[in-house]
């Protein structure tokens, strides 16, 4: 069954109205008594050693507290674990472009800011590494990250059947380095109290930077609190500490004075991470029947010097998307001068889609067989990376709603045949795909004498509507209005929660809250009829029941309780109760899928390409909060409209510094670009042993458009491109 | 220098140096927070507050240009075109993160102002000057044609 999502549809956003009143306050909006200011300032080069630094002017400017470079800044007790390994300002050593090489504190942003342009250096400069081709040659195998992301796989023989099959692609693809650009830089604040310091941080992972910090700073984690309200966009780029949040709690304390820091635009491009390029080869064997019999899937992922733990896991989607029995994929890193990359929205799978998604729509042309047809061809009847079965596997179900719901049965199938007046229009597809992924988290719900209940996780909203969902899932529990839920986020001395990211938080966080809810119930049940007080004094809890914050005596209704009642006669006026949710290993496995129609339009004068027209069909589990994941789907898609045609950080390959490290020229979709897009939901409830039943949604919703387009710009035109982002000049060329 | 503005509808009186944008008069000064800081150079439009009831972007506005000019900002802005953009936000879930949203609401606002049925083609020119990431746009879209209905 599926279900055809309207935006009116399910509870409002509950910040929805602090949200469109100026209201939600971000860290940017951090206001303290004698506020101090820290800017940083950077390197021009991207490769050598500071020989020497001159910070005499900036001292001298007009506002300006301090001044610290690698020379006069006392070292962090312990530099570790933050977003990348190094840590500015601890070492005369230049990694890339932009690294900080000092930082001024300021009465103002502004003095700041002027004071860190007076800085000048000397450097000993080495020639950088700024091209993939240049970094090829120094490529090496990552280190495992987990049991999937593993840097190598093979099962079967994928080179031999690959080789034997009567239907061959190599295919290689680009894909290019990007930026998370959230309209809200990463920004921090930071105020000392004698020992304990109190972070103020845009992150999505308040738990992660409470730890990293204390051992940074030296000081015992209780004495660290981290908290956010909310976080001006992230997509990958604000998950825990990056040096820049560390010294600035750092600086606050050597200067006595709480102090804030926002990143520059430009130092987004440089200190805050990006999506990697990489570039991808993919041998595909097939049956004449398009029966998948071998994918080779190699991929070298753009990392930087100073930093050997990421990479762009692209090849995996040739792991766990198709029925073949054999599989070959690897990957490598090939250092660049370049800052650390990290996760972005969605990073592995979503990168890797592109090579084998526009791939497999190339030989669907050879083989005379419908690219939904071919896939239709190819659903694995199980994991077969880990040879375990499927928990839940709608494939088959998201192909078919979204080619009667976009109409492709009346899609010709030979390329360059539509035309709408002086325009190309071209329709096509491609699969969606990213794990279905949960990890460990607490949450802690209660009941005061009011009658007012709150759950609480430190978590953080990024903008994916956790609140609300987490209001639903104790709502629901409880059978009463969500407007009765207050929601605690955002404060690192909650109950542990994970990062907010990995499309990892309903699942985990939502959970945590449903098993505290269910433990607060039983825990009022258990006081009640203990209590002297309470009419069900003396009850077996058993014979109990609930209705919404009533307790009522199963055999004698006129025994009945509140919740309300019961906090008031407890000590301290409260009920708490916890929940923890731990993943248990099932022995089955399943994946957040889905699949992008998309419909082009291409003027082939000036090669104009524009989306007309977009549907996303998703089975990501059991849909707790149907408005806000609706807005996580139309975003994702048109995140992807921006991986597809517009974004790429361009490095000069000369100085490895980025050449277009602002909006006015590192594009991002616009209103104008986006078209109408529609969203389906498949029923696809898991049963996989997370008991809400819910999916990984933030991810995959963006997965596969890259592709789709891609595909859709070769039914249009008959131009098969290998480069992201796609391009007038490509489609001319 | 000595500039007298009106900021939503209360005569306030600044002393800045000359060239200091309006944005961090609002926000470092006044404590107005609602107007946020995006990019500093007009291009993403999370500034954006009515000057004379024209959208404009406070990052690139130096103060001492608005002496006698009327400021509104997200925090004062009111009306049926605010009152229907603001309940249209927020049944249609448009705010995700909601960092641009102040500027994205000034500028519908201010196109429903001037314009009361405005067309795809009118939204996607009055609104291409602000960046939203989270990429609110297709609800933008309909939030401001619901919002026109219910003035």
């Amino acid at each position: 069954m599926t279900t055809l999502t309207d935006i009116k549809t399910g509870p409002n956003r509950v910040e929805g109205r602090a949200k469109v009143s100026g209201g939600a306050i971000y860290v940017n909006d951090t206001l303290r008594p004698n506020l101090a200011h820290v800017a940083f300032a950077g390197s021009a080069i991207a490769s050598g050693r500071i020989r020497a630094i001159d910070t005499r002017a900036a001292e001298a400017a007009p506002g300006v507290i301090a001044v610290f470079t690698h020379e006069t800044l006392p070292p962090l007790t312990e530099p570790g674990g933050m977003r990348e390994p190094i840590v500015a300002l601890h070492g005369d050593r230049i990694h890339y472009a932009d690294q900080f090489i000092a930082a001024v504190v300021a009465d103002t942003t502004a003095a700041a800011e002027a004071a860190a342009r007076l800085i000048t250096a000397e450097y000993d400069i080495d020639t950088p590494i700024a091209t993939l081709d240049a970094a090829e040659a120094t490529a090496f195998e990552p280190e495992q990250w987990n049991a999937f992301r593993t840097p190598t796989s093979s099962r079967g023989d994928a080179d031999g059947a690959v080789a034997s099959a009567p239907v061959q692609i190599d295919w290689t693809v680009e894909t290019a380095m990007r930026q998370h650009n959230p309209i809200e830089a990463n920004t921090t604040a930071a105020e000392w109290d004698g020992d304990r310091v109190t972070i103020w941080n845009a992150d999505q992972y308040i738990v992660e930077t409470m730890q990293i910090a204390a051992r940074a700073l030296g000081i015992p984690e209780e004495n660290v609190t981290v908290l956010v309200d909310y976080v001006g966009g992230a997509y990958g780029c604000k998950v825990g500490p990056w040096p820049h949040t560390i010294l600035t709690a750092h600086i606050a304390r050597l200067v006595g004075r709480p102090v804030k820091m926002a990143l520059s635009r430009r130092q987004m491009y440089s200190s805050a991470g990006h999506m990697p390029a990489t570039r991808q080869r993919i041998r595909i064997g097939l049956s004449d029947d398009g029966r998948l019999q071998g994918i080779v899937h190699e991929s070298l992922s753009q990392g930087p010097t100073h930093d050997p733990q990421y990479c762009e896991w692209a090849a995996m989607p040739s792991r766990y998307l198709y029925d073949c029995e054999n599989v070959r994929t690897q990957h490598l890193v090939a250092p660049m001068h370049n800052g650390a990359p990290t996760t972005m929205r969605a990073p592995h799978e979503g990168v890797g889609l592109f090579a084998l998604d526009t791939a497999l729509d190339d030989v669907s042309y050879r083989l005379g067989i419908d690219p939904v047809e071919l896939r239709l061809r190819n659903i694995p009847p199980r994991d077969q990376h880990f040879d375990i079965p499927w928990s839940t596997n709608a494939q088959a179900e998201v192909y078919h709603a979204g080619m009667e719901a976009f109409g492709w049965a009346d899609r010709p199938a030979e390329a360059g045949t539509l035309r709408d007046g002086d325009e190309l229009v071209g329709i096509g597809m491609a699969s969606a795909l990213r794990p279905n992924s949960k990890t460990n988290a607490e949450a802690r719900a209660s009941v005061d004498a009011e009658g007012r209940i709150t759950v609480a996780s430190a978590t953080s909203e990024i903008g994916t509507g956790t609140p609300t969902a987490l209001s639903i899932v104790a709502a629901e529990e409880l059978g009463l209005p969500i407007e009765r839920i207050n929601v605690l986020m955002g404060d690192s001395t909650l109950p542990p929660a994970p990062y907010v990211a990995g499309s990892v938080t309903m699942a985990s966080v939502g959970s945590a809250v449903l098993l505290a809810v269910r433990a607060l119930k039983d825990e009022l049940g258990r006081i009640a009829v203990a209590q002297g007080g309470s009419p069900l004094f003396g009850a077996d809890a058993a014979s109990v029941t609930f209705h919404g914050d009533v307790l009522i005596h199963s055999d004698d209704p006129s025994r009945r309780d509140t919740f309300a009642s019961i906090a008031a006669r407890a000590e301290g006026g409260a009920i708490f109760a916890m929940g923890r949710f731990a993943p248990e290993q099932t022995g089955s496995n399943s994946r957040s899928l889905g699949a992008q129609f998309v419909e082009v339009r291409v003027d082939p004068l000036i090669g104009r390409i524009r989306v007309s027209r977009m549907l996303g069909v998703f089975a990501v589990g059991r849909i707790i909060s149907p408005k806000t994941a609706r807005s996580q789907a139309t975003g994702g898609m048109i995140w992807g409209i921006g991986e597809a045609l517009m974004e790429k950080t361009d490095l000069d390959p000369r100085t490895a510094r980025p050449v277009n490290a602002s909006f006015l020229d590192n594009y991002v979709p616009v209103q104008g670009d986006v078209p109408e897009i529609d969203v389906i939901f498949l029923d696809d409830t898991d049963r996989d042993p997370n008991p809400l039943g819910s999916k990984s949604i933030g991810e995959v919703v963006s997965t596969g458009v890259a592709p789709a387009i891609a595909n859709a710009i070769y039914h249009a035109t008959g131009k098969r491109l290998n480069k992201l982002p796609v391009t007038s000049e490509m489609v001319l060329g | 220098m000595q500039t007298t503005l009106s900021i939503n509808g209360i005569e306030t009186e600044v002393n800045a140096p000359e060239g200091t944008p309006l944005l961090w008069v609002l926000r470092d000064r006044l404590g107005m927070t609602g107007t946020k800081f995006g990019c500093g150079i007009a291009q993403c439009g999370a500034c954006t507050v009515h000057i004379d009831g024209l959208p404009g972007r406070a990052c690139v506005t130096p103060v001492d240009s608005l002496d006698g000019a009327s400021v509104t900002t997200i925090e004062g802005v009111e009306g049926p075109e605010a009152d229907a953009v603001r309940a249209a936000w927020t049944e249609i879930d448009v705010p995700q993160c909601g960092y641009c949203q102040s500027g994205q609401i000034m500028s519908a606002v201010a196109l429903l102002q001037v314009n009361g049925a405005p067309d795809d083609e009118a939204i996607d020119n009055a609104m291409a000057g602000n960046l939203c990431r989270c990429a609110t746009y297709m609800r933008i879209r309909r939030a401001i044609k619901d919002a026109a209905t219910r003035i």
